[in-house]
């Protein structure tokens, strides 16, 4: 119980810190451990599965993606970009601590009055996934490739392989031929 | 309170993580920021899921679906952050407020 409250509040500090640093690889570093408590959590609450997932992709590849990104473009100063605005970052830490006193008062109070679900014997990961969720997996298929797809028709360059690059002009090419 | 109850509040921080998402996509400028929001919101969207699993008491279901949503979100983030990366190099900058060619 303990430990779920501290990794709930690391999450949320966490996601806090990912918004309001004004550095994109500190915010991309926080975003990772945001997704590193939350394997924990999903771990610690016995769903195995969605745990190595979101600490496999969530905080390595989705980081490595990010900071490969930060890296192809260069970093803004933050008075340029974040200009304006510190009044009102005080918002999202009121509303966490407005949610954290709500969840006392009233959380407390329902004590055993959620109705209990019915206890049938539930299918494992695998057969649910396999059997009753194929549709998703198929669909992840489909998902996957056309994000693979999409990044290849992004970065691709015209005139195929061996063509010019998009941002060289056509006077450019013309002349080095010519010459 | 039951320990059975606790993911009442895992509900809590899904609030919590949806209103920082939500602020981030509200105040930040930058493109990656405004991507690094959206992850928030996804998060939320996964603790959201696992917990009313365990609401149902059923949570297997509820992880194959956190499975999916997990390859979705890598997607859309490789997707818009090729096109972040190409619309930095069209406008030399990734402010949201100098993305104005498509507006009348």
């Amino acid at each position: 119980m303990t430990l779920h409250m501290v990794l709930l509040a690391f999450i949320a500090v966490c996601a806090l810190l990912a918004v309001l640093q004004t550095d994109l690889l500190r915010s991309a570093i926080s975003l990772a451990l945001a997704s590193v408590g939350l394997s924990v959590l999903f771990f610690q609450l016995g769903v195995p599965y969605a745990a190595v997932f979101e600490l496999s992709v969530g905080a390595g590849l989705i980081m490595v993606l990010l900071v490969s990104a930060i890296g192809l473009t260069k970093r803004t100063p933050p008075e340029n970009e974040e200009k304006g605005k510190s009044a009102v970052l005080i918002i999202p830490v009121l509303a966490l601590l407005l949610l954290a006193v709500i969840d006392i008062i009233v959380f407390a109070s329902l004590g055993s009055r959620i109705l209990p679900v019915s206890s049938e014997q539930a299918p494992s990961f695998a057969e649910t996934l396999w059997r009753v969720r194929w549709l998703d997996v198929l669909a992840q298929l489909g998902i996957v490739l056309a994000g693979v797809f999409a990044v290849l028709a992004l970065f691709r360059k015209e005139g195929g392989l061996i063509g010019t690059p998009r941002d060289e002009s056509p006077a450019d090419s013309e002349e080095t031929l010519g010459s | 309170m039951d320990p059975s109850h606790v993911w009442l509040y895992d509900l809590t921080i899904v609030a919590g993580l949806f209103l920082i998402g939500l602020f981030g996509l509200l105040v930040m400028r930058n493109l990656v920021k405004l991507l690094i929001s959206v992850e928030v919101l996804t998060k939320g969207v996964s603790l959201a899921l696992i917990a009313s699993g365990f609401a149902r008491q059923n949570p297997f279901v509820m992880q194959a679906v956190v499975v999916t949503l997990i390859v979705v979100e890598v997607t859309v983030v490789a997707v818009a952050l090729a096109l972040i990366v190409n619309l930095y190099r069209r406008t030399g900058s990734l402010d949201v407020r100098r993305l104005t060619e498509l507006k009348w």
